[in-house]
């Protein structure tokens, strides 16, 4: 369940996302502690230099730094956190205290308790919903996580490279049923995907 | 007193100007704006980036009147308050500027 | 007089009663600051040990030490604690006692509201405690969710406790925040003009503000919440109308502020302490102004990126990540500012200084963090996790915790008069801080691998076993450090010798008086002519003790302070303050008593709690002023001023302004509420929808105007005739706007069966206690006109009143416009 051992395209881009941002806040934590560190080392003169720590380093430094960042995240989320843009299979998913249901519209399959089955290599748009409190559904390899709300349908875009089975959690507190309210999404061939889909075993 | 309401305006407006985009956003979801074409954009696009060039040149005027015939004879008084203005006006554009690209209501 | 005498009188004048009364009659702000000081560091030690819990049950796979019910009120409380009973109330003592001090003054205020907000604080937190201690404790996590929190969720009485105690807490906050705002805006030493305000002031006014404006939505919230739990309305629930996302947005519209309401007071004791350790002047004061003005404002603007998760539109998560990058800017100004005022000066390490190298080290980490979850694909996976738990500590210890104890060790002197011996501060030092990044560091990391919040146990074979045991191992070395901190401060306060005034060299009022300060600070009020008085002039101290400031002169048995012009600083009036008195602690129990008989569910007490705290409440404002003009006063120095009641401004006055900026906020929640529930929530439109008639608008307009001219025509004739009468039509005024009020109440459907019929109620409510209000506040200027305490001059009574007179009137056709809108559209 690690957000960085990837196995989809989602969170492969939030990992790498991660470590350049985890290389740059060490480059800046660095930097700002070397200046501490020589603040002690120089004896002031009592003239300080405005321009430089204010308007340089405090302004157009962390401006510059963080236009970069945020666009990076824009476009990402542009990218990969918007569902129903094309014609991804649908598939649903309702949280109650303290398990998961799944069903898969446009086929007649019965509904999986705690297990998700999706086609390998593929977009899968997943309707998120909840019968009770908020829940929220998140399978760390894959992509990052959105709440079931109750009254409220969230669309989630869930791809996982290769076949395999993929821990998924419920990833709002929601009483003491909290710690079991997991699942598992099993990506499947797609020859598996369709034999299921038809009402065969999983 | 008057200092202090120079001061805080600013930012005060940018507050309400965003918030107001936010609010736009939500009600035009609601009324089904995305889903009217209006030239290349949907008609939520248009309205909100209508909104955020508004808010924008309001927040322009807002520093122009701080800065002219609104501005304070003490000069700590009129400095921080420029400055403050100056943000507020980056702010404007920075913070909405998604309206230009960003997906929204499904 | 000489200074011997001088100071006798001014004691005997200013002084808290003796004996065993002193805590419950003292209005004395130095008092108050430490009996917040200390209440908020028992309720540190609570949230400790509530932290030791969680750490020992978490450092082992499937430990047995708790089940998950016990483990769910603990962590609740934990934050719970922390957030409200500890980090809110430290910085309310810590201002309250420094504040008159710094801004060269005798006392806050308002001294008796001071008391009543302490009060409040200690009875709330004493609820919350008293809930842990029965097992009872709110266990839905400290931002407590519906449907969790709400009876589906949680039918017990737990949440209860929460809502009702945390709002009672938060009655003192306001109270605070009213009394620093009008202290820092109007009572300062004469020539103190915005400019030369230490700079602590302005990011406590910048705090106060921002809590005036960020409370109100979590009171209005938790009121939804109590609401619906007691009565079934069905804010919260989305098969009536109601949405649980409502509750969110209200609880983060308060909870992002909350946490830089945290953070500010704590930059404000860097940027006064660095530079004096650093044996300088702050390196762009100005722009450190602005920064924090700019950290206010924008932090109002982020709250949504706590529920980036919730579903909402990509567009509207871009504007908070946008907004939530862009407050690192004000931030990164601060901390550049610091570090180049280190560069500037000739920094030594004293042990203040070694606490605030240990915020930088820390902090500067938090707010990377922090960045990174404002990116909205990043924070769908950290959400949630132990990366964010991470997080949240390294800037809430980091940025609070580390530089309120460099606040502790530098006040401390000024505290206690003695001089720091025990050297035990350095080695607890090292404790605490390579205990908390021990603790929390790693915890990024098995986040980032899975490890959500708030589950009370883990398997083995997770990944996180050695780094939960490495983390419970850092926090109990980090309890250590923080226990030697208390053991060395303890020390030096009882045993260690008398130390001089100034020992840090410093250029700011609070120095420039015996140590530990008298009741009255300053045997005359200086008149200033920079920021830093006591490095212009060394013998400041001795020159205000001599008689050559203002109110030099102790006179009649008066506690007098003088009011200043907000800018300028120039003094404008004589201010008498009341003395030492029983009646906030009563008043605050009256307030508990109305809080309990909602918790405990007996509903008939709950009128006559309020019928009790409006009686002391008058009792209150009788207390007050003069039954003849007194004119102008003499105020030292050759100088003569009016006093306070006998001119427009008076600082009651500015009281209710920024009460009713509170109240307004509140108000405005609520319409937000009102329509994000329209526009929103599943379940829309009810059943039906309150009818248009024409009854509507002429009871709220009639009413309006005739309260707001009444009043107004009562003002302009108050000293001459007609304004009882006036009065009178005032009070008319508010008659039909309570009818109005009673009227929709009456025709609204019903309440339970649809979140619009309980919206109509709150907002029929809401325009009806206002009404009241207003009433009450003309019941009272028309009973000082009888009793001959209303002249031409001494108008403060009407003005008063004209303010929640144009408040009730205004809310009002905003209420009534708000209920019918819906129905005209549909």
């Amino acid at each position: 369940m690690s957000t960085l051992h990837p196995a989809g395209p989602a969170a492969a881009a939030v990992a790498e996302l991660w470590w350049a941002m985890l290389a740059g806040a060490a480059l800046i934590f660095l930097f700002v502690m070397a200046l501490l560190a020589l603040a002690f080392r120089r004896g002031g003169d009592g003239r300080g230099a405005q321009s430089l720590w204010i308007i340089g380093l405090g302004l157009a430094f962390p401006l510059a730094v963080l236009a970069a960042l945020l666009l990076w995240g824009l476009g990402l989320g542009e990218r990969y956190l918007i569902p129903g843009r094309d014609d991804a299979p649908l598939v649903q998913a309702e949280a109650r205290q303290w398990a998961w249901s799944f069903r898969y519209s446009g086929s007649s399959r019965a509904p999986t308790e705690g297990i998700l089955l999706i086609p390998a290599g593929r977009p899968v748009d997943v309707e998120i919903t909840s019968a009770d409190v908020i829940h929220s559904f998140w399978v760390p390899r894959l992509a990052g996580k959105l709440d079931a709300i109750p009254g409220h349908t969230n669309v989630l875009r869930l791809q996982a490279d290769t076949p395999g089975d993929y821990a998924g959690l419920s990833a709002e507190f929601s009483g003491p049923g909290y710690l079991g309210h997991r699942f598992t999404v099993r990506a499947l061939e797609a020859d598996d995907w369709e034999a299921f889909l038809a009402g065969g075993e999983r | 007193m008057t200092d202090v309401a120079r001061m805080f305006a600013p930012l005060l407006i940018w507050l309400a100007l965003f918030s107001g985009v936010y609010g736009l956003h939500g009600v035009g979801c609601g009324l089904g704006w995305s889903t009217i074409e209006v030239a290349t954009w949907t008609l939520h696009r248009t309205v909100l980036v209508t909104a955020w060039s508004t808010a924008a040149i309001l927040q322009a005027l807002v520093l122009a009147a701080l800065t002219g015939p609104l501005r304070s004879p003490q000069p700590f008084v009129q400095g921080v308050t420029h400055t403050l203005a100056v943000a507020a006006l980056v702010a404007v554009v920075w913070t909405l500027f998604p309206v230009v690209f960003a997906s929204s209501c499904p | 007089m000489n200074a011997l005498r001088r100071h006798r009188a001014f004691t005997q004048i200013w002084s808290p009663d003796r004996g065993w009364q002193r805590p419950f009659t003292t209005v004395n702000h130095s008092d108050l600051g430490r009996m917040f000081l200390l209440a908020a560091v028992f309720f540190f030690g609570v949230g400790g040990i509530l932290a030791m819990l969680i750490r020992a049950q978490l450092a082992t796979p499937r430990s047995a030490f708790m089940d998950a019910e016990i483990y769910n009120q603990i962590f609740t409380m934990h934050g719970t604690v922390m957030m409200f009973l500890f980090a809110i109330p430290l910085f309310e003592g810590l201002a309250v006692y420094l504040l008159p001090k710094l801004l060269g003054t005798r006392d806050l205020a308002f001294p008796r509201l001071t008391a009543y907000g302490f009060w409040c604080y200690v009875f709330g937190g004493t609820m919350l405690l008293l809930s842990l201690l029965a097992g009872v404790a709110p266990d839905s996590g400290w931002f407590m969710y519906p449907p969790l929190s709400s009876t589906i969720g949680s039918p017990g009485i737990n949440p209860d406790f929460w809502l009702i105690g945390i709002t009672f807490v938060e009655i003192s906050a306001i109270a605070a925040a009213v009394e620093i705002t009008v202290s820092i805006l109007k009572f300062r030493a004469p020539g103190m003009s915005l400019d030369r305000m230490p700079i602590f002031a302005w990011y406590a006014l910048v705090t106060a503000l921002m809590i005036l404006t960020g409370f109100p939505p979590l009171i209005l919230g938790s009121i939804l919440l109590e609401l619906e739990r007691a009565f079934d309305l069905p804010f919260f629930q989305a098969d009536l109308g109601g949405d649980s996302l409502l509750w969110q947005h209200l609880f983060w519209l308060f909870g992002h502020p909350e946490v830089y309401i945290i953070f500010l007071p704590a930059a404000g004791v860097i940027s006064t302490v660095l530079p004096v350790m650093a044996r300088t002047t702050l390196l762009g004061y100005g722009w450190v102004v602005a920064a924090a003005v700019a950290l206010g404002f924008l932090s109002f603007g982020l709250w949504v990126h706590h529920m980036f998760t919730t579903g909402i539109p990509h567009l509207g998560l871009a504007f908070f990540s946008a907004a939530s990058t862009l407050v690192a800017v004000p931030t990164a100004v601060q901390i550049f500012a610091w570090i180049g005022t280190l560069w500037k000066g000739r920094p030594e390490m004293h042990l203040p200084m070694l606490w605030i190298m240990g915020f930088f080290a820390t902090f500067v980490i938090g707010g990377l963090t922090g960045v990174m979850v404002a990116i909205v694909p990043f924070d769908w996976q950290a959400h949630d996790t132990y990366f964010i738990v991470a997080h949240l500590h390294y800037v809430l210890v980091g940025g609070f915790v580390f530089p309120m104890l460099a606040a502790l060790y530098y006040w401390l002197p000024q505290l206690s008069g003695r001089k720091r011996f025990f050297k035990l501060g350095e080695t607890a030092f090292w404790l605490v801080f390579v205990g908390f990044h021990g603790t929390f560091l790693a915890l990024h990391w098995s986040g980032l691998l899975g490890q959500r919040r708030r589950i009370h146990t883990y398997d083995a074979g997770s990944g996180w076993e050695v780094i939960n045991l490495i983390s419970s191992i850092g926090a109990f070395v980090m309890a250590i450090g923080f226990a030697l901190v208390v053991v060395d401060v303890v020390a030096n306060m009882l045993l260690a010798v008398r130390g001089s005034r100034n020992p840090w060299n410093a250029g700011s009022l609070e120095w420039a008086m015996p140590t530990p300060p008298p009741a009255y600070n300053f045997a005359s009020l200086p008149r200033v002519a920079s920021r830093h008085p006591l490095s212009d002039d060394p013998r400041i101290a001795v020159r205000i003790a001599r008689g050559e400031g203002y109110l030099a002169t102790p006179r009649a048995d008066r506690r007098e302070v003088l009011a200043v012009e907000a800018s300028s600083g120039e003094p404008e009036a004589l201010v008498i303050y009341p003395r030492n008195t029983a009646l906030p602690i009563t008043m605050s129990a009256a307030t508990g008593i109305f809080f309990l008989a909602f918790l405990f569910k007996l509903y008939w007490l709950a009128p006559l709690a309020v019928a009790l705290v409006a009686a002391l409440a008058w009792r209150w404002a009788w207390s007050l002023g003069d039954l003849r003009d007194r004119g102008p006063q003499d105020v030292g120095r050759g100088e003569r001023l009016p006093l306070a009641s006998e001119r427009p401004g008076a600082p009651a006055w500015w009281g209710s302004v920024f009460l009713l900026i509170a109240d307004a906020t509140f108000f405005g929640s609520l319409l937000f509420g009102y329509a994000f529930l329209w526009t929103v929530a599943p379940g829309w439109p009810p059943p039906r929808y309150v009818e248009w008639t024409p009854l509507v608008p002429v009871l709220s307009l009639g009413g309006a105007v005739l309260a707001s001219g009444g009043v107004r025509v009562a003002e302009a004739r108050a000293g001459f005739g007609g304004t009882g009468i006036a009065l009178v039509i005032c009070a008319l005024g508010q008659a039909t706007l309570i009818a109005l009020a009673a009227y929709l109440l009456a025709v609204a459907p019903e309440a339970t069966g649809h979140a619009y019929g309980a919206t109509v109620a709150v907002l029929a409510g809401y325009a009806l206690l206002h009404a009241g209000l207003a009433l009450l506040f003309t019941a009272h200027a028309l009973a000082r006109l009888r009793a001959g305490y209303i002249s031409d001059r001494r108008r403060t009574e009407i003005r008063i009143a004209r303010l929640w007179c144009d408040y009730a009137g205004l809310s009002s056709v905003i209420v009534a416009a708000a209920v019918l809108v819906p129905g005209l559209f549909a």
